[in-house]
């Protein structure tokens, strides 16, 4: 009887145990669920669904990169050095822009006219510093070939450091324009960014993607933040270019997220005066 | 058999609770201390902008130093990687297995692991509890056995073992590798640039010294200027929704919710005094606070990518938080670069600035020549203030300039001098 009494005594003690440090542990887990932000950003992501915005596999992926500085090369830098080398085209050089029409047309595929360009781009009789420019095809277009420079493995989105390709209707290629971006320089330790998923998720939430649109892509790459007024050096940051396509009306457009700090890319960088720091 | 059931119930329903406490005890056992929430990514509600900091990233230890085969130590520093993430990274993958005493209240032994060759020491600038090396590290290292870290040194040569040094009590604990690639390390230190150091014990505490003089570059940097508005509805937001109000008086702008909270902004200088009462004595643990400041820091709407954690003062219930450029700590006389949060007993406190640091620019500026430690010393020896110093490192001075849009850092020596890192310039004058 006495032992009966003490099992049961037992068994009510060890049921309150298991019931209270059961509840922690699932209100822990519970915890630690509802604040994840990957699951937030699913139902983001199902969100935009519902909302009829189309997009392909974007990436969790977080890349590293850096803030890089750099001036656009300009009258007697490097790129105009550089175009006496050139043969068979008449180029000129202003604006901080190499204009070049080639003597013949070069015939490019229609469709990948990065075959034959990539062969053109190589040999700096042809284009000058061609090696530092790859194809980019985000950018391009059925009229226009775009290669943009490299700067530590990402390329450059700004108009500083571009190399294009005029097509005309017959798949040839007539001549180019280029712009360099001279001594690109890291100024920071390389840092890890957003990544593809974050920087299309923080457009949706902040309203920047209409309904019924489609999400054609989204790169990595170097867009000028400011200028300076030290040897006229800008500051490029990494930065998630995503171009969306509307169903309806069939406009596109392009938007810049900074992959640092993740805020819309102002059309016009500012200029910051380094008078005062620069004696 | 059913008579049988019938008849044991009881003893068979109290097998079954009993395995089951049990397993749930061997669940929590396994499970170690858990950081309120501190491993998940942080979004801000304010601004809704991603911080990838997470909480390990804000507790690293702060200086690399590569000892070679015949002693000779170098700090590392790299203006390419974050030598201390890339290492953390390296370090999660590891696989510890169980932790022995080696030594302990022997200063000798103590500095011959801190100086041992062909190894890479990592420090923190003040010890720090192992729940948080293990929270940073993705280790389970008995924090019974283990209290607290101030350097951590890994062998590159020789038996796979990695030590953990406890500068209280000079304890000295040997970490058996099961799993770890060592040659990483080995690799991602070759590109990094060094500059002579020495460890030594100065006064019962462990301290770097630069025997050389030595040479280092000049940042720029645009100052981010957080809008007063936000930055006090970000320290000022609890769980009550009381409105905050505001009065002005003279340079002081005063911001309080409700009775127990306020926040003083000094305009002239921009710094922020916050604090906060409470009623109850719900009193946080020295260990407790790492991760709650933590949170309180992220709620601050700093971006935290170079923010560190750079010791605790006041018997550890005042922490401070500083920036950090390539590895080298920022100082300012008005605090810009760094926050302190205190608790007390009944009461929080934040200081901070509007000011932080922002886009790195391009300067081109000859680097800076620093004389050895001992000149240095040798200088301030003359000094009346010489008995007052307690530390000397070197870091990063910003100098506020009249519009502070944009800074210049270059870096000086600094000393401990009642309470502040300061210029050891400043006392020399």
């Amino acid at each position: 009887m006495n032992f009966k009494r003490i099992q049961w005594i037992f068994l009510v003690a060890f049921i309150l145990f298991d019931i209270i440090v059961g509840c922690q542990l699932l209100f822990q887990n519970r915890f630690t669920i509802t604040n994840n932000t990957q699951s937030r950003q699913s139902t983001v992501l199902k969100e935009m669904r519902a909302d009829s915005i189309t997009y392909q596999g974007l990436s969790k992926h977080q890349p590293n990169a850096f803030y890089i500085s750099g001036s656009r090369s300009g009258d007697g830098g490097t790129l105009e050095q550089e175009m006496a080398k050139l043969h068979n085209q008449t180029s000129r050089f202003a604006d901080s822009q190499l204009v070049s029409e080639f003597d013949s047309p070069i015939k490019v595929n229609a469709e990948r006219p990065q075959l034959r360009l990539d062969q053109v781009v190589r040999r700096s009789r042809n284009v000058p510093l061609g090696d530092h420019y790859q194809y980019n095809a985000q950018l391009s277009s059925r009229r226009e070939a775009v290669y943009t420079q490299m700067v530590k493995n990402q390329p450059v989105l700004s108009s500083d450091g571009q190399l294009r390709f005029r097509i005309n209707r017959n798949a040839q290629v007539t001549g180019y324009t280029q712009t360099y971006l001279e001594n690109p320089t890291t100024l920071q330790q390389r840092t890890a960014t957003i990544s593809q998923r974050q920087a299309v998720v923080w457009l949706y939430r902040h309203n920047q993607i209409p309904n019924n649109s489609q999400i054609r892509w989204a790169i990595l790459g170097y867009t000028k933040l400011l200028t300076t007024n030290n040897h006229n050096q800008a500051v490029y940051v990494p930065t998630w270019a995503v171009e969306i396509k509307t169903k309806t009306a069939d406009t596109v457009q392009r938007l810049n997220v900074n992959a640092f700090n993740s805020t819309i890319m102002k059309s016009s960088p500012d200029t910051v005066n380094m008078d005062s720091i620069n004696k | 058999m059913i008579n049988k059931l019938k008849a044991n119930w009881l003893s068979i329903a109290l097998t079954i609770v009993v395995i089951i406490s049990l397993f749930l005890s061997g669940l929590i056992w396994t499970n170690p201390y858990q950081y309120e929430g501190a491993r998940r990514e942080n979004v801000m509600k304010s601004s809704q902008q991603y911080t990838a900091q997470s909480m390990g990233d804000v507790y690293l230890p702060t200086t690399v130093v590569r000892t070679n085969g015949r002693g000779n130590q170098v700090f590392l520093y790299s203006t390419q990687v974050s030598l201390m993430r890339e290492m953390k990274n390296i370090i999660r993958g590891w696989q510890f297995g169980r932790v022995t005493t080696v030594k302990s209240n022997n200063s000798d032994v103590y500095l011959s692991y801190l100086r041992r060759h062909n190894a890479i020491t990592l420090s923190y600038p003040k010890a720090i509890p192992t729940l948080v090396f293990n929270e940073t590290f993705s280790q389970t290292v008995n924090s019974d056995q283990v209290s607290q870290i101030n350097h951590i040194v890994i062998p590159l040569k020789g038996p796979r073992e990695v030590y953990l040094l406890s500068d209280h009590r000079y304890g000295i604990y040997r970490l058996q590798v099961k799993k770890g690639n060592f040659k990483q390390i080995t690799k991602l230190t070759k590109g990094a640039r060094g500059i002579a150091v020495d460890h030594k014990i100065v006064n019962g505490t462990t301290m770097l010294t630069y025997p050389k003089s030595f040479t280092l570059p000049v940042f720029a940097f645009q100052v981010a200027n957080q809008n007063i508005d936000t930055l006090s509805s970000n320290l000022l937001s609890s769980n009550q929704r009381s409105n905050i109000t505001s009065s002005e008086n003279g340079d002081e702008v005063v911001y309080s919710s409700g009775n127990n909270q306020r926040l003083v902004y000094h305009r002239t200088n921009g710094t922020v005094d916050y604090e906060s009462f409470t009623n109850s004595d719900d009193h946080r643990s020295t260990d407790q606070l790492y991760s709650y400041f933590y949170n309180r820091l992220v709620k601050t709407g700093v971006q935290l990518s170079n923010v560190r954690f750079d010791g605790t003062s006041n018997h550890q219930r005042r922490f401070t938080y500083r920036t950090f450029v390539d590895g080298f700590p920022i100082f300012n006389e008005d605090g810009y670069g760094s926050i302190q949060l205190m608790a007390g007993s009944g009461t929080e406190r934040c200081q901070m600035s509007r000011y932080s640091l922002q886009v790195p620019l391009p300067i081109n500026q000859q680097e800076v020549k620093l004389p050895a430690t001992p000149e240095v010393l040798n200088d301030l020896h003359a000094s009346p203030h010489f008995r007052d110093i307690k530390g000397i490192r070197v870091g990063y001075l910003w100098r506020a300039d009249d519009n502070n849009k944009v800074v210049k850092l270059t870096p000086t020596y600094f000393v401990w001098y009642h309470g502040n890192w300061v210029d050891y310039e400043q006392l020399l004058k």
